[in-house]
């Protein structure tokens, strides 16, 4: 059976989250291996969320918010960036490649960008492969408890 | 800051003489007459005072100075309005190099009866026009500048037609795409125009260039195009040309949508709540939009949103309440360090410290429930409430189960 990767998205009530309904509504295709959480703003997503995705089984983790200077909160979107950034740098001494972490602006106007977004980042992450992260931390937990032993 | 663009603009429109004293425009309110500081001889060499000498009732006062005014609201309806499409963008119309091109709102004003001309319809060289060629969709219906219909063109290019055909003896032409006569009684206005005898050409012109000089001096027009209906090229020769410019979101709408944080749609014009069911409410609270803002738009639907919103911000005021969403941040004193790391984050100020308990603590009404401090909280002392940890962390399992 072929790889269908899980990827689960956080998505800002006014701008992304509208945005890929609007994709929706103008009935453009977008793959369903994308499984939207709601956040009221982008600067919502703790990252503790992603990781915690990551551990449950999730192959990427999209974050939609909306373009600089427009987020509904002020500067919420700024935060996030900030927080993505400083996440990459982690997943990467976790042994997770940072491409599996996406940040993306995405306006409530722009469904076709949506669509776009959701394709391409679906296909890289099918490229990368299954992640598998909980398996290869219990596979090391095993390990050093066998070397100890 | 948005006014700087519009500080000193001389009056809309450039048909006729300028004087520094002049009436913004023909429907201004209030009515009255204002000075050009950059052209009037008074404030340029501090010695004319022509007007005020005149002025029987003491009106002119040179010392009035541009001052901003604030007031505190509880609600705003934003109905900024609309530009023109600039046609001198499309050369081969020669909008601002021909003689005798005009856009929409300058024959507009042509026809005004206060206007340049007293509502005659003139030539540059001040005599009546033999013909005239209207040409519809400048600027919209066109994917190089804007893909959207600007809605009103068709009907005022009609009216158009029927003032000057009732004038002048010109013959008219209309070069249109598609006719749209969308509204109550428009259709109708479309078949009468049809019976005057106005001329119908169903393809949009190619462009508009000089024609030999004719023994009267003016230099004629010909306007180029395809006849879609008999599937033929055309030139017809005429002596005014106007054209129906695109509405398009004013030049600073972006600075407007970040003041008042609200989105815009893919055409620039500001973004309503919902296209059907919310038409003049935007996504921030209190905020509405109406008119052209919105999209374009003709005169009855414009009067229709705009009471809309009118009511609607009414119904607030005599309530004497505001409803606020349920969603609010709320800090937990028992697990609050007092670290103060979200104070700063706030970008609404509402999260305060109280010094004695040495706790901070948030500000329902200012909180407008974002959840930046949610997510920064350390000791995961703050709830986002309807979006906790655990309400979303649920929601991750829940998606990955399968």
């Amino acid at each position: 059976m072929s790889f269908e990767p899980k990827i689960v998205a956080f998505f800002c009530n006014w701008c992304t989250y509208t945005g890929a309904d609007l994709a929706g509504v103008s009935r453009l295709k977008s793959p369903a291996n994308i499984r939207v959480i709601r956040t009221m703003c982008s600067g919502r997503v703790d990252p503790s969320f992603v990781i915690k995705a990551f551990e449950l089984g999730a192959d990427g983790v999209l974050i939609g918010g909306c373009h600089p200077g427009d987020c509904h909160y002020t500067e919420g979107n700024y935060k996030a960036l900030r927080r993505v950034h400083l996440l990459k740098k982690m997943l990467q001494s976790f042994g997770i490649d940072e491409k599996r972490l996406r940040l993306e602006w995405i306006s409530a106007s722009e469904g076709d960008v949506y669509q776009r977004v959701a394709i391409e980042f679906t296909e890289q992450i099918r490229t990368l492969g299954p992640l598998n992260w909980k398996q290869k931390l219990e596979q090391r937990d095993k390990v050093t408890q066998e070397m100890i032993a | 800051m948005v006014l700087e663009d519009y500080k000193g603009k001389k009056p809309e429109f450039t048909l006729g003489p300028k004087t520094p004293i002049y009436v913004p425009t023909m429907q201004s309110i209030p009515r009255v007459p204002v000075i050009d500081a950059t052209s009037c001889i008074h404030f340029q060499t501090d010695g004319c005072e022509t007007c005020a000498k005149v002025c029987e009732p003491k009106a002119i006062d040179y010392d009035m100075k541009d001052e901003t005014v604030e007031i505190d609201v509880g609600q705003i309806l934003i109905t900024t309005g609309y530009d023109i499409f600039d046609a001198s963008q499309m050369a081969q119309f020669g909008y601002g190099r021909l003689d005798n091109v005009y856009s929409s709102l300058e024959f507009e004003m042509m026809l005004n009866s206060t206007g340049p001309t007293g509502g005659k319809v003139l030539t540059k060289s001040g005599k009546e026009p033999r013909s005239i060629g209207i040409i519809h969709c400048i600027g919209s219906r066109d994917t190089n500048h804007h893909p959207y219909c600007s809605r009103v063109c068709c009907m005022y290019a009609l009216k158009f037609a029927h003032l000057a055909h009732d004038r002048t003896n010109a013959a008219i032409y209309q070069f249109y795409i598609d006719m749209r006569a969308f509204g109550k009684g428009y259709e109708e206005f479309y078949s009468r125009l049809l019976n005057e005898g106005v001329t119908m050409i169903r393809g949009k012109a190619a462009e508009v260039v000089e024609a030999s000089n004719r023994s009267d001096g003016d230099g004629t027009l010909l306007v180029r195009c395809e006849d879609t209906l008999i599937g033929k090229f055309r030139e017809v020769p005429v002596d005014m040309v106007i054209l129906c410019n695109a509405i398009e979101p004013r030049k600073d709408a972006d600075v407007i949508r970040r003041l008042f944080s609200i989105s815009k749609s893919p055409d620039g014009f500001f973004l309503e709540r919902h296209p059907k069911l919310d038409p003049t409410s935007t996504m921030s609270d209190g905020i509405y939009i109406a008119g052209c803002a919105q999209g374009p738009k003709d005169i009855p639907d414009t009067v229709a949103q705009a009471s809309s919103a009118a009511a609607r911000i009414l119904s607030y005021i005599s309530k004497g309440q505001v409803e606020l969403d349920p969603v609010r941040a709320w800090i937990d004193e028992k697990y609050c360090s007092g670290c103060r790391i979200c104070n700063n984050l706030c970008p609404y100020s509402a999260i305060g410290f109280i010094e004695e308990k040495k706790v901070s603590k948030v500000n329902d009404v200012l909180c407008k429930g974002c959840g930046t401090c949610v997510a920064a909280c350390p000791a995961s002392a703050i709830t986002g409430k309807g979006f906790s940890d655990a309400q979303i962390l649920a929601e991750l399992e829940g998606l990955l189960e399968v």
